[in-house]
């Protein structure tokens, strides 16, 4: 998936959050020091943390950071044994420097120029950007553990849009002993912060040289235990300060961030007046939409007229990560990145009279931001047209999308209308169970050994259509064949035809038609044979933990859906039933399941419905969770048994 | 020697794997009869534009229309000699997963060095659409390549060609220059790649002074095979002279699949590749890179970096002598230093031939690639009397050695042999967790070459002594009126299998496996895990054992459908495809057996017994027998898999499927339990 780099600067830094020598001086690393009680499970314990950053004008910061880490394994020494530090045409490292402690505390390395290397952002692909990245470790040597890391470095900023987030307990297997978060600012400097998830109010004072300072601090955090099966998203529960500006300056470029209007405000001036059309563009829109019988098939029909004329590549050069490239290049070129055929998207729409608006959004499956603090948590565009009141969400990256579907990508979450004045946070479709459909029908004939021979047609809409979707538009034959046999629930088969195929509907659907081959489809042993009334249907996993302390999660992209299944089997006319027809029920604030089996005439029909619903639970909920898990995994166990006519 | 003509039935054949190509037959192949394809660049036909599938993979997303290479030497005043690759690509779009080939970035090498670092010139391209009915062509604008630094070493061009979309056709070609002094050889050509390729060709001129080695893999026909004599003007006049003219075109190439159990790609793609042999300046002293084996032997005896460092012995004096104090015993002797430098040394996860800054360097560091590890290993052996030489080989993910072919740079890793009486061990020392003799996976590969102190090497094939050997057990009670299976259940996991437990677990608190193996039975509740063995003795099995209770899923008091195999079933095949184009490596032989013991209550006896199987691949390479008998009142359950060959070929595929197919069949067969009727 293809996302702007609005927020790259801060991504490495959340990796290597650290802390300054002037405040607490050389303190002992000696690892008999740490608290005993920061040792469980940890792989390493954060000593010392500290990020400074100084807010020197409007225009222009330092960032210093300072970081002492004892690692106890490979584990953390693969977490915390390398620093990054990145920078571009806005950000300049001043410093970087590190040592390494024994055991005792005793410094037995300096980190060397030798041991930095530098790269491109962008050299393992064809991104086109002037990003840069510093990398330093001390990885030539082994050093015995525990053993303790100090890292520290000096960056500048002139990109003063972005302030450094803190998350202090990011990595959820490491203990923090100390960690530090400061803000210098001139006196009365006005910027904006805001605490989440437990963290102590901001302690305020004044520096030596009549500054202000802001502290946030966290001490002896331990590690958590186990790798939690249902995690909520880290923003929702991991400790975290954001911080943002109120007035900033970049380039020739003037703006505030005190609401999302603002944001929004600053967005639109930035990129404004880079969508005027060539006139052979113009004339390509108006034959486009010459036969459009309303506002609406207008939307789709350039929509669809982008799509074909144009694809998505990165270039991020200068302030280019934030401003478009104009509507006439990309007319030229036909590719842009997601800002430049946003932007393209949204001038031909204007040329057809329709009302417009680019949205920033914070793109990508389950990523979450946070809506009561305005600053600049986006890394996508798209474009948002305005029908008759309704929005018609576009997402101008792929050629393949229906407009308006919007899916794991973009959909369930905020989006920032960029407007002149009057920019607000608005939110995109969400995608609910009874939207996310998998309905399958199963033709099964059975030989008297075991064997099928089985025809299935299933049809999926919303979420559930996206993997067979982008599996029809890349790959071969053979690469679409091997990604279908991965994902049939079946111990072995032969898949002897299969066809995918797209609905004509606005809304996506996809229909699959699968024949296949199935040896032991139904087990036999001796007289008797065991049938699967659950044959094909999507298996649920149990967790291994019974009961949790914290809310847990269940990612709406994976767990809002409906699953309708049916299996008919032709049973040979040489068996009769043994045992009773399955028929199970179950019902919780998850969602429900049914089975249901009826024999009649040599037909054995199975039918099986399950609906859950995604989204965050109370702990309190975590044991009626593993219950349903397990009647569910229950019922799909049942067996229909037949046994010989003798 | 085998003649060109002669490689090509082989390879149609689909039996040669590669040959070599003669460089003292001048003769050339010039194949008349057979359709040439010669394009032009910005010129492009309409029916290409045109077509919206590949008739020969309907639903390819891209092909390549034409994929180009020519390759030829010159002689630069500054440079030295440098070889010139002119490259072509055209390909037709299919599908909107393919429009990022249009997105380019072609990386080369920089140096501080004149005669070092590489050029990138006569960057164009052209991107062409149907139009109403007309082909139309847009140029790639020079301004928008962009140069990044990507790395210390590296620099890239990076460009998009413009006005790219579903069904065009694009096109783009370069120059690269690369010195000799910094690269010997031309780059490996592949004539296949994950998308169809229709007419692949690459082109070399060879003069007379340079001789390669030439060599052809894979499993594709080649359409044109031709050799000429021609006169080249290299820029300066000792070079110039006669020269070989080298055309190879592969036609049709269909996309490459990868398969699973293979060693690694490259070993089954289509490609040439070279080695400098030797550079015979007319007037001057013949160069001889490693022509023979005997010459890869002596070079890697001159380098320092590998003979030089065998030779160096003082930084293991101390614990020579510990050890030599300790035992007299060769095999003791070998254990011990095994230990020693498996304990003392870290493996950086870097392979290659040769320690990089010297073994010294590495012990002091306490970490290195397997060379410095295993040259160490081999210098200490050595000093306390030991017979132990060097072995070079070619791990899985570097390919597949050709013995025919001498080439030095084929190799990237070493261990050690150790003779003992007849004994013989071969020893890897970068793996923490495995016992003496347990060489890791990325070693099995094959072949490797002795590199013995003195005279010639000679080949040994590399053939684990271990298996991936299981054994699970299981004792319980069957209690149909309860509704209850209560017992417990022991794994034992030895050879690879131990050694992956080890990995995995060694370091970790004790609770990571049992949270692991709950997983594994969520339905079990499971009390008292515990592991014995888990890294105290490394020669022997980890043992990890638990109590259980299940309750089982009758739907009648009176009968019970219950499979026996409740641990160690093999739930599905993983042999997936009906048929296989490559053959299958299994890198080690298998062993998982199970045996389950049930003891029913009085009153209940097993309906049906399932009749016992015995199932065996041919040739011995595997065995599967499982048999359900009742005694008393016990059932004994048991099942064995033995899969002793590694390696099988593409006609040998559906036998092995088949045996998979029977496990897990008879692993899914339930037992029927019955209340005795009074």
């Amino acid at each position: 998936m293809q996302i702007i780099r609005l927020s790259r600067q801060w991504l490495l830094l959340l990796l290597c959050t650290t802390g300054s020598s002037a405040i607490f001086g050389q303190a002992d690393f000696n690892v008999g020091k740490i608290p005993p009680s920061l040792l469980t499970d940890a792989n390493a314990v954060v000593r010392l943390d500290e990020t400074i950053w100084e807010i020197t004008s409007k225009s222009e910061g330092r960032r210093r950071s300072r970081s002492v880490v004892t690692v106890f394994n490979e584990k953390g020494e693969e977490e915390h044994g390398r620093l990054m530090v990145s920078y571009d045409k806005f950000t300049k490292i001043m410093d970087i420097g590190g040592n390494l402690y024994d055991a005792t505390g005793k410094l037995v390395k300096k980190l060397k120029n030798a041991d930095i290397q530098d790269y491109g952002y962008g050299s393992g692909g064809d991104e086109i950007t002037d990003a840069r990245i510093k990398v330093a470790d001390f990885g030539k040597k082994s050093y015995a553990y525990p053993y303790t890391i100090e890292y520290s470095y000096e960056v500048r900023s002139r990109n003063m849009m972005f302030y450094p987030k803190w998350l202090p307990v990011a990595d959820e297997n490491s203990a923090v002993e100390l960690s530090v978060y400061k803000i210098k600012a001139p006196a009365g400097f006005e910027f904006r912060y805001k605490e989440y998830n437990g963290v102590s109010p901001v302690t305020k004072s004044k520096d030596t040289d009549g500054a202000d300072l802001y502290q946030w601090t966290i001490e002896n955090y331990a590690a958590s235990k186990k790798s939690d099966a249902y995690p909520l998203p880290l923003i929702d529960h991991s400790p975290m300060v954001m911080a943002a500006p109120a007035d900033f300056e970049i380039q020739d470029y003037k703006g505030n961030f005190r609401s999302w209007e603002d944001l929004s405000k600053f967005y639109y001036t930035l990129n404004a007046g880079r969508d005027m059309l060539p006139p052979a563009t113009i004339a390509e829109v108006n034959a486009v939409i010459k036969d459009a019988k309303s506002d609406r098939e207008k939307v789709q029909l350039i929509y669809k007229w982008m799509q074909g004329r144009s694809r998505y590549v990165s270039i991020q050069l200068g302030i280019g990560g934030w401003q478009t490239i104009d509507a006439a290049t990309v007319a030229s070129k036909g590719y842009g990145d997601c800002k430049a055929l946003t932007n393209f998207t949204l001038a031909a729409l204007k040329q057809a009279g329709i009302t417009s608006y680019a949205a920033l959004i914070r793109a990508g499956e389950e990523e979450k931001m946070k809506s009561d603090f305005p600053s600049s948590q986006f890394n996508h565009v798209i474009a948002c047209a305005i029908v008759a009141k309704d929005t018609i969400w576009l997402e101008c990256t792929s050629q393949i999308t229906r407009p308006n579907f919007m899916g794991t990508f973009t959909g369930g979450r905020y989006a920032l209308l960029v407007m002149p004045e009057g920019g607000k946070l608005v939110s995109t479709p969400d995608y609910k169970a009874q939207q996310n459909i998998r309905n399958s029908r199963a033709n099964v004939n059975l030989e008297e050994g075991g064997n099928g021979q089985v025809e299935v047609q299933v049809l999926y809409t919303g979420l559930q259509q996206e993997s067979r979707k982008n599996l029809m538009h890349s790959g071969n034959k053979e690469e679409q064949k091997k990604w279908l046999l991965n994902h049939i629930n079946l111990p072995s088969l032969e898949l002897e035809r299969f066809e995918l195929m797209e609905g004509p509907e606005q809304e996506p659907t996809i229909t699959e038609k699968l024949s296949l081959n199935v040896r032991n489809c139904a087990t036999k042993t001796g007289t008797r044979l065991f049938v699967k009334p659950s044959l094909l249907s999507r298996p649920f996993e149990l967790p291994e933990a019974t009961e949790r302390s914290a809310d847990f999660y269940l990612p709406v992209s994976d767990y809002n859906f409906t699953d309708l299944d049916t299996v008919s089997y032709v049973i040979p006319t040489i068996y009769k039933l043994e045992t009773s027809l399955p028929s199970y029920q179950v019902t919780s604030v998850f969602g429900t399941y049914e089975s249901k089996t009826s024999f009649e005439n040599s037909k054995l029909v199975c039918s099986r419905k399950v609906i859950l619903n995604g989204g965050r639970y109370p702990s309190k909920d975590f044991p009626a969770w593993i219950d349903f898990l397990k009647k569910i995994r229950k019922a799909d166990r049942a067996q229909v048994v037949f046994v010989e006519n003798k | 020697m085998i003649s060109c003509l002669l490689l090509r039935k082989l390879l149609c054949a689909g039996r040669a794997k590669f040959s070599i190509l003669s460089f003292t037959l001048f003769i050339s192949f010039n194949i008349l009869a057979q359709e040439d394809y010669k394009p032009k660049f910005g010129v492009i036909d309409k029916e290409s534009v045109a077509m919206t599938a590949y008739p020969a993979d309907s639903t390819a997303e891209a092909v390549f229309l034409y994929d180009f290479a020519e390759v030829k030497f010159s002689y630069d005043s500054q440079m030295g000699i440098v070889m010139t690759r002119e490259s072509w690509v055209r390909i037709k779009i299919l599908k909107e997963s393919a429009l990022s080939s249009a997105s380019v970035s072609l990386p080369f090498y920089d140096s501080q060095r004149y005669d070092k670092k590489e050029y990138i010139d006569n960057i164009k391209g052209y991107t062409y659409n149907m139009e109403g009915g007309q082909v139309v062509a847009t140029p790639l604008d020079k301004k928008s390549v962009k140069r990044e630094k990507t790395s210390e070493f590296y620099l890239a061009q990076k460009f998009n060609l413009p006005n790219v979309k579903k069904g065009s056709v694009i096109e783009y070609a370069y120059s690269i220059t690369t010195p000799l002094n910094y690269k010997d050889k031309p780059d490996v050509w592949n004539f296949q790649g994950p998308v169809p390729f229709k007419w692949s060709e690459y082109r070399i001129t060879i003069p007379y002074f340079l001789e390669y080695k030439i060599t052809m893999g894979g499993y594709l026909p080649l359409y044109i095979n031709e050799r000429k004599q021609v006169d080249v003007t290299m820029g300066h006049s000792k070079y110039n002279g006669p020269a070989l003219a080298y055309r190879f075109v592969v036609k049709d190439a269909p996309a490459f699949m990868d398969e699973p159990f293979i060693t690694t790609k490259s070993d089954y793609l289509s490609k040439i590749s070279f080695e400098l042999a030797s550079i015979a300046v007319s007037g001057e002293m013949v160069k001889r890179y490693s022509q023979t084996w005997e010459h890869v032997d002596r070079t890697l005896d001159e380098m320092p970096w590998f003979g030089g460092e065998l030779r160096k012995e003082s930084y293991l004096k101390e614990v020579r002598d510990k050890i030599a104090a300790e035992t007299q015993d060769p095999e003791v002797r070998m254990n011990k230093a095994y230990a020693f430098v498996q304990n003392h040394m870290k493996w950086n996860g870097y392979t290659g031939i040769g320690s990089k800054e010297g073994v010294r360097k590495a012990y002091d560091n306490k970490k290195g690639n397997d060379s410095d590890i295993n040259i160490m290993l081999v210098t200490l052996l050595r000093e306390l009397d030991l017979t132990c030489d060097p072995v070079i080989l070619s791990t899985r993910s570097n390919g597949r050695i050709i013995q025919e072919i001498p080439m030095l740079e084929s190799f990237n890793y070493v261990i050690a042999r150790v003779q003992i009486g007849e004994k013989e061990y071969l020893l890897d020392a970068t793996q923490p967790n495995a016992k003496p003799g347990l060489l890791p996976e990325r070693t099995l590969n094959g072949y490797g070459r002795l590199i013995p102190k003195k005279g010639t090497g000679r080949f040994l094939e590399i053939v684990p002594k271990d298996a991936q050997n299981k054994l699970e057990m299981i004792n319980a009670e069957i209690n149909p009126e309860e509704g209850t299976v209560k017992g417990n259940y022991s794994i034992s996991y030895g050879g690879y299998e131990a050694l992956r437990w080890r990995d995995k677990y060694t370091g970790e608190p004790e609770s990571a496996f049992h949270t692991d193996l709950k997983k594994q039975v969520p339905e079990w509740q499971v009390k008292n895990i515990a592991g014995k063995n888990k890294a105290d003795d490394l020669q022997s099995a980890v043992n990890v054992s638990c109590e259980f209770e299940i309750e089982s899923e009758s739907s009648s008091p009176d009968i019970l459908y219950f499979n026996p195999v409740l641990a160690g079933r093999w739930a599905s095949n993983p042999l997936k495809s009906k048929d296989r184009i490559y053959p299958l490596d299994l890198t080690t032989s298998i062993s998982a057996s199970y045996i389950g013991s049930f003891v029913l209550p009085t009153g209940y006896v097993l309906e049906e017994i399932p009749k016992a199987e015995i199932l065996t691949l041919p040739d011995k390479a595997g065995k599967f027998a499982y048999q359900v008998r009742q005694t008393g009142n016990t059932i004994q359950v048991n099942s064995s898999i033995l899969v002793s060959k590694t390696r099988f070929t593409p006609e040998e595929y559906l036998d092995l499927k088949e045996f998979f197919e029977r496990v897990v069949q008879r692993h899914s067969q339930p037992l029927v339990i019955k209340k005795k009727n009074n």
